[in-house]
C-alpha cells in the first residue's frame, strides 16, 4: 500500500541532478587558470599602453562572479597616467 | 579520403569502448572501410570488446616508432573483411606517442579507410589529446549521471579548443523507466545542459554485457533495442535523417526471432 503510494508519485531527482549540474557547470565554464588569467592581463595591457600611460603597479585584472549574477564579469582597474591623445 | 572519428567522453566507464566497437561494426556492416584505432595506450581493450584479441603482434606504437609498417600491425577482422583493428600497446604508456605523431598517422590511414575510428582513453591528460589530434569528428559519450555530464561538458570545452567545434552525443545507459518517472536525466536535460546535438540514445540493457562477454558488438544482434540504437547512430553519421527512438516502447520480436528463441 504504501508502496503503491510511492511509486504513483512522480519523482524530481532529475530536476534536482539539472539544476545542480546548471550550477556547478557555470562556474566550471568561466574558472580560467592563473596562467591564462596572468597572459590575458599581459595582452590587453600591451593593447592598452599603445593608447595611454597607465600605473603598472596598481593595475588590477581580474575574472569574477557575483551572488546572483548568471554571468561572471571580467573586473580591470587601471590607473591612467596619462593618455596619448595623438 | 575517409574521415577520422574520435569517440570519447572524459570519465571512465561510460562506454567509450562499446560505442567505437559498435560505431566500427556497424560502419563496417553498411559496406564502409573502416579502422577502429585503440588509442587507449597501457590500457588495451577494444581488442576484447570487438573480439580480435587473438591475433596482435603488432600495435600502435611499433608503427609511429617505425617498428613495423601499419600494415603489419592492422588486423582485419575474419567476420566483416572491412573491418579492421590497429591495437593500443600494452606494455608502454601515454607518453609514448605525441598529438603530432597521432595527427600524422591518422592523415596517412584515411587514405586507405572510409572511416578512421578512434577509441580515445578517459581522463583530459596526454591520452586524451593524442586521441583527438587527427580527428575530424568527435562523438561525445555520457551517461544520466551527474559526474559524468560534468565531465562531458570539460570534454567539449577541450574539443573546441582542438578545433572540433560541433561534437556529438550520445547517452548511453539510459533507463527508461527511471526517466519515465523524473529520477533520471533524459536525452533533452543532457542536449540542454551540455548545448550540443544529440546522434544517439543507447537503452541500458543487459544485451550489451552479453555481448562484450562474447566478443560479438551488439549491433549485430537484431533483437536488441541497444542493437537498433547503434544502427540509427549509423545511419545518422551516414548523413539520414532518424527520428530517435522511443525507449519506452517495447521492442516488436518477429516471429522468426521468436522461434529462434524457443529452438536456441
Amino acid at each position: 500500500m504504501l508502496d503503491r503510494f510511492f511509486s504513483d508519485r512522480r519523482s524530481d531527482s532529475k530536476d534536482i541532478a539539472k539544476e545542480r549540474l546548471s550550477k556547478v557547470l557555470l562556474k566550471d565554464r568561466t574558472s580560467y587558470s592563473p596562467e591564462i588569467i596572468e597572459s590575458l592581463g599581459a595582452d590587453i595591457l600591451n593593447v592598452l599602453s599603445n593608447y595611454m600611460e597607465f600605473d603598472k603597479d596598481e593595475t588590477d585584472i581580474h575574472i569574477s562572479q557575483e551572488d546572483g549574477e548568471d554571468t561572471p564579469v571580467l573586473h580591470m582597474n587601471v590607473p591612467i597616467i596619462t593618455m596619448f591623445n595623438r | 579520403m575517409g574521415k577520422v572519428i574520435v569517440v570519447t567522453s572524459g570519465k571512465g566507464g561510460v562506454g567509450k569502448t562499446t560505442t567505437s566497437a559498435n560505431i566500427g561494426m556497424g560502419l563496417a556492416l553498411r559496406g564502409k572501410n573502416v579502422l577502429l584505432i585503440d588509442a587507449d595506450i597501457g590500457l588495451r581493450n577494444l581488442d576484447v570488446i570487438i573480439g580480435m584479441e587473438d591475433r596482435i603482434v603488432y600495435d600502435l606504437i611499433d608503427v609511429i616508432d617505425g617498428g613495423c609498417r601499419p600494415s603489419e600491425a592492422i588486423i582485419k577482422d575474419k567476420r566483416y573483411e572491412n573491418l579492421s583493428l590497429l591495437p593500443a600497446a600494452q606494455t608502454k604508456d601515454k607518453t609514448a606517442v605525441t598529438p603530432e605523431q597521432m595527427e600524422k598517422l591518422c592523415e596517412q590511414l584515411k587514405e586507405s579507410y572510409d572511416y578512421v575510428i578512434i577509441d580515445c582513453p578517459a581522463g583530459i591528460e596526454q591520452g586524451f589529446k593524442n586521441a583527438v589530434a587527427g580527428a575530424d569528428m568527435a562523438l561525445v559519450v555520457t551517461v544520466p549521471e551527474v559526474s559524468a555530464v560534468r565531465d562531458a561538458d570539460r570534454i567539449i570545452g577541450l574539443l573546441q579548443q582542438n578545433g572540433i567545434k560541433e561534437p556529438k552525443l550520445i547517452l548511453n545507459r539510459v533507463r527508461p523507466d527511471m526517466t519515465k518517472n523524473g529520477d533520471m536525466l533524459d536525452i533533452e536535460d543532457v542536449k540542454e545542459i551540455l548545448g550540443i546535438g544529440a546522434i544517439g540514445i543507447i537503452p541500458d540493457e543487459n544485451s550489451v554485457i552479453i555481448s562484450s562477454n562474447r566478443g560479438v558488438p551488439v549491433i549485430l544482434n537484431d533483437e536488441a533495442m541497444a542493437g537498433t540504437a547503434y544502427k540509427n547512430i549509423i545511419r545518422r553519421i551516414e548523413g539520414e535523417e532518424v527520428p530517435f527512438e522511443d525507449l519506452n516502447k517495447k521492442q516488436k520480436v518477429g516471429i522468426i526471432a521468436r522461434l529462434k528463441r524457443i529452438f536456441a
